[in-house]
């Protein structure tokens, strides 16, 4: 039995662990979506998915409102599933993907940047020459590298966050910033780094020395 | 609670999975027994979930989870998934097998273009095989040279030890970290 919560494994990495283990039972979740609360059961058969039900649906509408949890509980009850009807014959990625593309733009956009509150830092291998950005982006580059959130920005900029987003996801992917971390909402404390602490690293080195 | 996270990828039979089993505190002997009660990471565990899975507890508030990437998943989503919040990532390779060099480095130019997270390259040594020495198989890999190939055995503990040690300085030296 696998147990827990999304804090500590994501759902891409439970269904990973289910797939890769090849493991048949049933995969009860439950937690928040973008949509609302939501509350159901995958079945999988030799890693495979099988059926899937909600309060609502059964079947693929099922596992696409059960992909969407982002926070949540989850738990894997190994059990035979023999006599349950196929109702789905999609790979798991598929069905993430079905998912994923039934979430809006905006969500689209936020699970690329994190949050809206998060904080970048110009990457050290510095602004590519030859690279054509909008005034805007240029704007944006340089309050992001005050430590500016996208929040923020949108404020100062008077656009929405949407479109910030937007452009900061642009940034990200040309790898002209880098995520860092998280201020809270008010932007004031931080309180998250996508970096481990260095603290943490140097004792995991000392641990490992020590093995 | 923090969680940190490794991903180890390659080809089929590289030595993905021994790497893992080497250096994971996670005792197959013992996981049954842990069932009953939460360990440090808040999951419950047991033999039936111990696949490519290995994590080294720091203490109770930090813990380092390691993940292997399937080989049927090949270049997927949830393979962009893996990778992106993750520390670093490890590519192993056999040094003996010459043919999945294309394959290898397919693999580490997707984890170069998907994430921004260091990465250092396992050449595992099989001793019957006749494998290439680190600087062959940099050149056969189109290896840059900030990415560091580093040749080791997946079933020694020290040798794979020192191949997370070179990440976990790497990880240090690009001053990501706060
Ligand atoms: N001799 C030797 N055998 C190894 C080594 N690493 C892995 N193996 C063996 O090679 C096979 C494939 O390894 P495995 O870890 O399952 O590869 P994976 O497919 O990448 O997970 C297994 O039978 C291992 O026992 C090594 O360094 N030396
Ligand atoms: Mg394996």
């Amino acid at each position: 039995m696998l147990e827990g919560s999304l804090k500590d494994f994501t759902l891409d990495e439970v269904l990973q662990i289910i797939s890769m283990g090849e493991k048949t039972g049933r995969l009860i979740l439950k937690g928040e979506t973008p949509f609302g609360k939501k509350e159901g059961a995958i079945f999988f058969e030799r890693g495979q998915v099988k059926d899937a039900e909600t309060e609502q649906y059964r079947g693929e509408p099922a596992v696409v409102d059960l992909l969407s949890i982002k926070e949540g509980y989850f738990k894997f009850v190994p059990e035979d599933v023999s006599h349950i009807k196929q109702s789905i014959n999609k790979s798991i990625p598929d069905l993430v993907l079905l998912a994923t593309s039934k979430l809006d733009e905006w969500d689209r956009i936020k699970n690329k940047i994190s949050s809206v509150d998060s904080v970048f830092k110009l990457s050290s291998d510095g602004i590519p020459e030859r690279i054509h950005l909008t005034p805007t982006q240029w704007r944006i580059i340089s309050l992001l590298s005050k430590g500016l959130t996208i929040r923020q920005i949108a404020l100062k900029l008077n656009m929405t966050v949407i479109d910030v987003s937007k452009d900061v996801y642009g940034l990200v992917a040309l790898k002209i910033v880098r995520e860092v971390g998280q201020k809270d909402a008010e932007g004031k404390r931080f309180v998250k780094r996508r970096g481990a602490s260095r603290n943490f690293i140097i004792r995991l080195i000392e641990r490992l020395k020590r093995v | 609670m923090n969680r940190y996270k490794i991903v180890i990828s390659g080809p089929f039979a590289a030595g993905k999975t021994t790497f893992i089993n080497t250096v994971t505190e996670i005792d197959p002997v013992n996981t049954e027994a842990k069932t009953t009660h939460t360990n440090e990471a808040g999951i419950k565990d047991s033999t039936t979930v111990a696949m490519d899975f290995g994590r080294i507890t720091l203490d109770g508030e930090n813990v380092l989870h390691i993940f292997g990437t399937p080989g049927q998943f090949r270049f997927n989503y949830m393979w962009s998934i893996l990778g992106k919040d993750a520390l670093g990532i490890i590519v192993v390779v056999d040094s003996g097998e010459k043919d999945k060099f294309d394959e290898a480095r397919d693999m580490i130019n997707f984890f170069r273009v998907k994430t921004d997270a260091p990465l250092v390259v396992a050449l595992n040594q099989f001793e019957n095989k006749n494998g290439l020495t680190e600087d062959e198989a940099r050149k056969l890999l189109g290896l840059p040279n900030k990415i560091p190939i580093i040749s080791c055995d997946a079933r020694n503990k020290e040798s794979v030890k020192h191949v997370l040690l070179e990440l976990l300085r790497l990880i240090l030296a690009r001053g990501d970290t706060y």
